[in-house]
Order: structure tokens, then sequence, then C-alpha cells
């Protein structure tokens, strides 16, 4: 499967009446990486995957297919395969004739179409389930026959609609992990839609956030959680203490003062305007210290870490520590002890 | 390559196929040979259209346009013609519909090529063609009967006469209600109406409460019953009661024998109609509402029920809030059916007139005044269109049936001890009922006079209608009803492939596809259902009878007129059907490649089969049965089964009626079953639920 190819938007729009679904939208996806589409419901992270697909045509804009102007084609004129939500299996085809619908529609010979269709079932595991209904295989097994019946044609780019979230937490993992795996071992260009950061961070080469219809940031997974640019990114992947306040800066480093309290924060860049300070639950210690005007409400052992709920004059803090620390009760008035690095400085 | 193929057939139809319909085989070549040109400039639109196309994209425009002129210039000449030229106006014929068909096609493709129907031919060809059907077939007739009822018998507009007509005392009179004269025919149609759409559902809901929750093993009886009146010709009830509660009828002859009660008339009038109403009704009512009870997911009843609610207060207040949209649909079917319904009254109404009865009269009595008829049809179409306007407002917003495609767990409640034995009360006679009531239409026809009590076995009514002899030329069918049923066969079996198509490929259409427009399209096709047949009868008489679409007499009025009344069924089957398909399925057949015809003979046809076969099964059997519109319609060339029964009802020939009746029964009997054994079921899914991948969707 070498002819992969890149995906570029170009300040595309999406209009339905007075509603941009997708409002100048612009990105690259190269060949061969697989790139997420994440965002809240209702975002136009579908919107976006539809309008690779050709299921949906642009208001504005350019969509290009490697070197192709692809804007103005049709799904059925795209080389674009896509597995749906809903995997969208023919009820009343079996699964061979399901992964061979494609090449027969496109033209080929029954011998060929049935080969490509063993094929590809055999790369997803599916050998022996040929003669089987759609409707007598677990989720699982016609979330492969989905993936079968899209890479048969071996498009250039592969598109994947939430394709875990009929599956069961177990499943999911392992899933992901297969589709990562198919798609590295075949070079395809993949874009995929979720709303699991999680699942985001874990199968991407590069991750797109989406927020009202605009592309909020986009980056590798870790650019992403280490280096949010707006509070709305800070807050949606990953958890994290947002406080508002004034950052200022000296030869040492940086300082933040909100609410009557002073943080060192060590050596962070400060953005134009930084305005709320953000930091991750597990990079931030807490030591015993009778003059702070935080104290521990309460905690709740989880296994691996602590949690502790911390009450601070401005609503309530959240801080995970490994269980090996000592503990320390509940009602102690504590500080707050920055690692370094993990102040996050964001503006207002 | 199509516009070019729609040219040249089109140029062809010019040369070769009869232009004018009836007498005259001329072509449009032999019409111009005598000097009337006004046929060519059309086909020469079609043939420019058809060479610009092989010019590519470009010149679209310039297609749409001319292809617009040359359907724009054959309308016009169509219709006024004789202001043009001063010739008469010519009975378009087939050659003109090959060229006016070419036309639509070209336009639309050139549409589409502009963008319209997000560009896609297929759709838009599809919809067009549907939409000049539907406007030359439904509302062109329908409007010409509206105009008609503006104009006097000269045809010249005269506001004064339309309200004169409008409100004659017999139109709206509600004397009846305080003394002994009789009441406007409105009056009569309305009150009809709301008494049998109360009664049928009330008794749908106690036959539907004792099928799902009576606790009852078995309610094959219930399903079968349920099925009866869908192939039973409207009036056969009528007749069935007339034997049974007329002057000379059994029971109530029993009734004068044994117990000295005098035989009366009553059953000529409001009871009667409003008994047979009710009897066919009811099954509809009985359909619905168990299907609203099934859609009630047990464990909402549960849910009350663990909050201590019991049988009863679970009953008011989950169940009935739940059930109220589908008995106020219910009510409404009931009532739009009683007044679309002609037979029964006909056959029972005696001096208690409706609107539809009185239609017909207006036309085919003595008095013969369609613009009277027009004005009639105009308040039926009013009232029908009212019930239809209340239910869209009043019930759009208030589905409650909860299909989620989840196995849902959990026991329906049963019904409380009261209402079980209420139920019953209500039910169980009115079964008898109907077993009396079938068993007089199966006897009847073997028994000398049955209205009478002239039980003596005999065949001689079947000799009379269906007798066969061997002749030295072969088969003869002798029987004087044969030549009926030949033809009510005959069309049927012409008419209910074509009311499928028509029928699912709208749906598919308006479920699949968004285009501009789309709105409208949906209001349109959907307007149709509401008109009744006695509505449609008058206005095809009205608009058929004269050129440019003089098509009166002929049998294809009559395909023409079921496929357009019966295309509703089609699109609402389809449209049931389509939203329980997931539009994902057919998103992946395009993704994979394939065009938007492909996918639906691939995919989409496929999974719709069941619907596909409903749809042809009800328009066949409702071709078979219908009265109202056809009446209207009938020759002495093209005669239908029911058409024949009617006349020989009106000539006092009852034996020969239920025989007839009888027969028809039987043999839609057969090719019901016939068709199901032939197509099946096809296996979808193991699970006698539809397979959840169908129904997951929504994204």
């Amino acid at each position: 499967m070498a002819k992969a190819a890149s995906v570029e938007f170009i300040n595309v729009f999406k209009r339905y009446g007075d509603v941009a679904a997708v409002r100048g939208v612009s990105f690259k996806v190269e060949a061969g990486q697989l790139v997420t589409l994440l965002g809240p419901s209702g975002c136009g992270k579908t919107t976006t995957l539809r309008l690779v697909a050709g299921l949906e045509l642009a208001s504005e804009g350019t969509i290009r297919i490697g070197n192709d102007d692809v804007t103005q084609l049709g799904a059925a004129e795209r080389d674009v395969s896509m597995v749906f939500q809903s995997y969208a299996l023919f009820p009343h085809m079996n699964v061979l004739d399901n992964v061979m619908y494609g090449p027969l529609v496109s033209g080929a010979s029954k011998k060929d179409a049935e080969a490509m269709a063993a094929e590809k079932l055999g790369l997803v595991g599916l050998k022996g389930y040929e003669k089987r209904l759609p409707s007598e295989l677990s989720g699982g097994q016609q979330q492969r026959v989905a993936v079968a019946r899209a890479i048969v044609l071996e498009p250039s780019v592969l598109l994947f609609d939430e394709p875990l979230s009929n599956l069961d937490a177990k499943l999911r993992r392992k899933v992901r992990d297969d589709i990562r795996d198919l798609q590295s071992r075949l070079g395809l260009t993949v874009l995929y839609v979720t709303h699991d950061q999680e699942e985001a961070l874990a199968v991407s080469d590069k991750v797109i956030v989406m927020d009202n219809a605009v592309i909020a940031q986009e980056g590798t997974p870790s650019d992403l959680y280490e280096r949010p640019k707006t509070r709305f990114l800070a807050d949606f992947i990953g958890e994290a203490n947002l406080i508002d306040g004034t950052f200022s800066s000296n030869a040492q480093g940086a300082t933040f003062s909100a609410h009557g309290m002073t943080l060192d924060l060590g050596a962070v860049q400060l953005p134009e305007h930084a305005k709320t300070l953000a930091f991750r639950p597990d990079r931030v210690g807490i030591a015993p210290d009778p003059a702070s005007p935080l104290a521990i409400r309460r905690q709740a052992y989880i296994g691996p870490s602590r949690e502790y709920v911390i009450d601070a004059p401005w609503g309530e803090l959240l801080i995970v520590r490994p269980v090996r620390e000592p503990i320390i009760p509940n009602g102690t008035a504590v500080r707050l002890l920055m690692e370094p690095g993990a102040a996050m400085a964001i503006p207002g | 390559m199509i516009d070019l193929g729609a040219a040249v057939a089109a140029l062809l139809a010019f040369l070769v196929l009869p232009f004018a319909f009836v007498d005259d085989m001329r072509s449009g070549l032999g019409w111009l040979m005598s000097g009337r040109w006004h046929f060519a400039p059309s086909v020469l639109a079609t043939l420019a259209v058809g060479f610009l196309a092989t010019r590519g994209v470009a010149t679209a425009g310039m297609r749409l346009i001319v292809a617009t002129l040359g359907l724009g210039w054959m309308i016009v000449y169509a219709f006024f013609g004789d202001m043009i030229d001063g010739r008469k106006l010519l009975a378009h014929g087939i050659g003109a519909a090959v060229i006016a068909s070419a036309l639509v096609l070209q336009g639309t493709r050139a549409l589409a090529t502009l963008g319209a129907f997000k560009a896609d031919r297929w759709v838009a060809t599809t919809t067009v063609t549907i939409l000049v059907l539907v406007l030359t077939f439904v509302f062109f007739p329908v409007a010409k009967v509206l105009t008609s009822a503006f104009v006097d018998k000269a045809g010249t507009l005269d506001m004064s006469l339309f309200w004169a007509r409008l409100t004659a005392p017999d139109v709206w009179g509600i004397a009846c209600f305080y003394s002994s004269s009789a009441c406007g025919v409105v009056t009569n149609t309305v009150v009809l109406g709301a008494l049998a759409g109360l009664i049928s559902t009330f008794l749908g809901l106690a036959f539907a409460l004792l099928a799902q929750r009576g606790g009852m093993k078995n309610t094959r009886i219930f399903d079968a019953l349920s099925v009866l009146p869908i192939i039973t010709p409207p009036f056969v009830i009528a007749l069935a009661l007339v034997v049974l509660f007329g002057r000379t009828g059994i029971v109530t002859t029993i009734l004068d024998n044994w117990f000295n009660i005098p035989r009366s008339r009553w059953i000529y009038g409001l009871p009667g109609v409003l008994i047979a109403q009710v009897l066919s009704q009811t099954p509809l009512s009985y359909m619905i509402l168990r299907g609203a009870l099934q859609g009630i997911s047990p464990s909402l009843e549960e849910a009350a029920q663990t909050l201590r609610a019991s049988r009863w207060v679970t009953f008011k207040t989950v169940t009935w809030p739940l059930l109220r949209p589908a008995i106020a649909a219910s009510i409404l079917l009931g009532f739009v059916e009683s007044l679309a319904d002609f037979g029964n009254p006909l056959v029972l109404g005696g001096s208690f007139e409706v609107l539809s009865t009185k239609i017909f009269f207006a036309v085919a009595g003595a008095q013969h005044d369609p613009g009277r008829a027009a004005i009639l049809a105009v308040i039926l179409l009013a009232l029908t269109l009212t019930a239809f306007w209340m239910q869209l407002v009043w019930l759009g917003k208030k589905s409650y049936v909860t299909v989620t495609g989840k196995g849902d767990s959990g026991q329906p409640l049963p019904l409380p001890k009261g209402v079980r034995i209420a139920t019953l009360s209500v039910v169980i006679p009115w079964i008898i009922l109907t077993i009396l009531i079938y068993g007089i239409i199966v006897v009847g026809g073997f028994v000398k006079d049955i209205g009478r009590g002239a039980m003596t076995p005999t065949f001689e009514h079947f000799h009379t209608g269906f007798a066969v002899e061997w002749t030295e030329r072969g088969l003869f069918l002798a029987g004087s009803a044969w030549d009926s049923f030949n033809t009510t066969v005959m069309v049927s079996a012409i008419a209910a492939p074509l009311t499928t198509l028509i029928g699912i490929l709208t749906a598919y259409v308006l479920v699949r596809h968004d285009f501009v427009g789309r709105r409208t399209f949906e209001f349109i096709t959907m307007l149709a259902f509401a008109i009744p047949g006695t509505v449609i009868g008058v206005a095809y008489i009205v608009a058929f009878n004269v050129a440019p679409l003089e098509l009166t007499g002929t049998g294809l009025i009559l395909i023409i007129c079921f496929v357009f009344r019966n295309m509703p069924v089609g699109v609402r089957a389809g449209i049931a059907a389509l939203s329980q398909i997931d539009k994902s399925l057919d998103e992946a057949s395009t993704t994979l490649g394939a065009s938007t015809g492909t996918t639906v003979r691939r995919v989409t046809l496929p999974l719709l089969k069941p619907a596909i076969i409903a749809t042809l099964v009800f328009s066949f059997v409702h071709a078979m049965t219908s009265v109202s519109a056809i009446v209207f319609l009938v020759t002495a060339k093209y005669n239908m089964a029911t058409a024949y029964i009617v006349n020989r009802v009106d000539a006092g020939e009852y034996p020969l009626a239920i025989a007839y009746s009888s027969l028809l029964i039987i043999f839609m009997l057969i090719v019901v079953l016939a068709i199901q054994f032939f197509v099946g079921e096809r296996k979808i899914g193991r699970r006698a639920v539809a397979a959840p991948v169908v129904s997951i969707g929504a994204s």
C-alpha cells in the first residue's frame, strides 16, 4: 500500500443555513500519519471527517488529497474509505459479500474481488467467518469486518468515526492498539475522530483539537498535554487545576500571585497577557505549613496514588501524590511545592 | 449519452407514434404535413439539448433554458392552442407524452449539472419525474374541481352561484337535532365521522389491551380478524348487515317471530352506516393501538411499580398518557376514513345523506350538476385536510414511541381486573358479530336468497356470474361477471407494481436525500394522502374528460387512478422502513465507490424488500376492492368488479352481489398467500428483532 496520500484543508467552511459547523479550518495530515480529530460533541470534528470523505461538500475553501484538489468531488469519486461509528455493515450480506462490495461495485471480477476480500479478512484475523451474517458476530468482530471492508480498496486515506464507541472498556484498549498496528504496518494515512482524550493521546502522531467549529490547537500528544494554549485545552485534555491571578518575572524565574498568596514557578515561559496558572494534579507536591490558607478537606486512596481535595480561597484544588509518601491528615494546612516545569501559564 | 438518447426517442415519437390519443392516428409529422406545425418546436428543442449535451458541462445553463422553453411551449399550446390558432384542442397521446418526458428528463439533468439536487442526476430525475406525475394526476384535477365550483354550467365565473350553492340549507342544516326534519349533508358527515372515529378507537383499544396485556395465550384470532377488512370490499359489510338486520333480515325475522319485536328499517340510515364503518375501522384502530402498546417499554411501568404505584395507578399515570397520541391518531384516522367511505353509505344510507354519496348522485344521478358536485367535493376536501392538519399540529411533537434497538427485558403489566372484564364484555360480542357477518358472506352466495330467508342451497348465483362453457371455439366465459372480474384483475395487476415503484422511490428520495425544495416536495406528496376517493373521482371526470388530457373511458385512467390513490401507502411504508435503516449504510456504499443508482439497487432495495412486498400486496388488494373513485370512471367496456357489485345491489340482486364478493375475497386471499409463499421472508439476522447493526445508527 504505497499510495497513502496526504490530506490538506485550506480555510474550509461548512455552513448549514446560518450555522457554520466548520469555520475556516486549515490543517495538513502527512502521508502515512495517524491524526486524530478530538473535541467535545458538536465541535465540528465529525463534519470535518465527512468533508474528507466527500459525504459533505465544503461551502468554501479547498480540500486536497495528495496533489489533487478534491473539493468538488463526491464520496464515490474520492479514494477515501471510512469505518463508521455504527460500522454500517450491510445486514443482508454475509461477511465476505460485505468486504467484496467495494471491489465489485468498482468493476473488479468476482474472483479478484473475492481474493482481495479474503486477504483483508486474514489481515484482521477473521478467516473462517466469511459466511456469517453481521448479526451473528460480536461487536468486536463486526468492527474488524468494517475495517477489512474499508481497507479492501487500499484507499489513499482511511477515516475512522469514533470506531471504539460501541465496544466495552477492555476491548476498546485492544482494538485501539490493533488499529494503530495495522496503520503503521500498512503505512496508511488515517484520520480518526474521537471525543475520548485518552484514546487520542494514545494512538496519534498528531492531535487536532476542535472546539466550536474551529481548531483550538494542534500538535503531538505531549505538546497538547504539556503546553495547552487555552484554558479550554488545559481543562479538556487531562485533569488540570486552574487559578486566575497575576504573573511577574524576575531574574530567577517567574512568580504567580493570587488571593494574597505567592507561588515560585521556577523557570517558565510566560506568554503575553498570561492570566491563568494551570498545573496537573500529579506535578505538584504538598507539605504541612500552618501559615498557608490552603487546607486538606478530604482524601481518597485509589491504588497507585492518593487524591487530596484541598480547600483554597478561590475554590478547590486536586492534588495526586504517590501512595509511598506519608499520609497528611484531613484539616492540615499545606503549601504547594511546584515541580520544575509543572507550571503552565495561559493567556486570559 | 442519455440526453442524446432522449432526443432520438423524441424524434422517433414525433415521426412514428400517434400524437393524439383517441381516434386520429396521425403522428406529429402527419400533423405537420397537414399544416399543424406547433409540435415541431418542442422536438427541435429536445434535439438541440441532446446536441448541446455532447458539448460538456458548460452548456448546462443553455440546455435548461431550451428544454424549459420547449416544454413550456408544449403546455401552452396544449391548453390554449385554440386561442392561438383557432383550432380545436387536441387530446394529446403517446407521441406527445414521449416528447414531454424527454424534455423533462433533459431539463432535470441540466438542472442537476448546474448544482441543484446536490448535483445528483439520479435524484434529480427521480424527484422531478414524480413531481410532474403527482402534479398532473393529483393536483391538476383537484385544482380543476376547485375552479369548477366557481363557475356556472356555461363556464363563466359566478360568485353568487358559488355562494348560493355553498350556503344551501341541505348542506349545513342542523335541524335534526331539535326537530324531525333532516340535517344538512355536512352535519351528517361530521357527526358520522366523529362517532365512527370514537367508537372504533374505543373498540380497537379494548382489543389491543386484551391482546397485549390480557394474559391471553393465543391472540391469533385477533390478528386474523384484523386482516379481514383489508381484503373485504368496503360495501360487503353493509350488504351483510342488510341481510341480518334489514326489514326481511334474518335477525329481524327471528326477533319478530320469537319476541314480537316489529320489523323496522332502523338499519337504513345513521345506525347502519355507523355499524358498518366501525366494523371495518376497528381492526385498523386495533393495529395502531397494539403497536403503540408494544412500543411502551415495560421497564417504564416497572419503574412506576417500584415507586409504589398500584397496577391501576400505573395504568392511569404511565400507560394511558403514553397511549394518548396513538389514540388521537386512531380517532382522526377513523374520522377521515368515514369521510372517504362511499360503499357503506350507498348501500345503507337510505335518506341519510353524506358528502361522498351526495357528490356521486350530483354527478351520476338525474340532477346531473357537476358544479354542485364540485362544491361538495371542495367541502369534503376541506374537512379532510382540516383533520390531517390537526393531526400534524397536534401530534407532530408528541410521539413517545421508544424504539431503542436495545433488548428490553421486563414484563408488561397485566390489566387490572375491572378493566379486563370490561374489555372482554365489549370484545366478545363484537367478535361474534364479525363472525356472523363473514358467515353471511360465505353462506349467502350458495343459497337461494339469504336476504329473504330462502335458504335452499344453489349454485345459481355463481352460474349467472361465472359460468364457463366449452364451445367448439374453446373455453367461453359465459358468466355476466367475467368481464368486470378480468378487467379488475388486469388493472390491479398493472397498477400494483407501478404504485410500489413510485411510492418507494418517493420515500427514498424524501428520507435519504436533502435538496433545495425537499420540504415542498414532501408537503405535496403528503397532501395527496388527504384527498378522498370521491373527490378524486369527480376531479378526474372534470379534468380528463376534455383535451388536452382526454382519458375518461379508457382503461388507462383506471390504472392511473389506482396508482395515485395508493401511492401514499407505498410512501408511508417506505418511509417507515427507511427510517429503520441507518443512513450510514448508504454512505458506506458511497465511500466504497458505488454510484447512487448502484447503492439503491444493491443496498437499499434489498433491505426494503418487506416494505416493497407489503406495498405490492396492499396496492393490488386495494385496487381490487376500492369503490369511491372508480365508480365515477368505469364504462361498459372497462367495468370493475366493485362497480358491478354496486350495480347488482342497486338492482336488488343481493345473492349475486354476495356471491361475487365472496369470490373476490377468496381470490385475494389466495393471491396474498401466494405472494408471501413465493417471495418469502429473507433472513437478515438470526434474532427475531431487527439486527442491532441496523438500529444503532444515530451519531
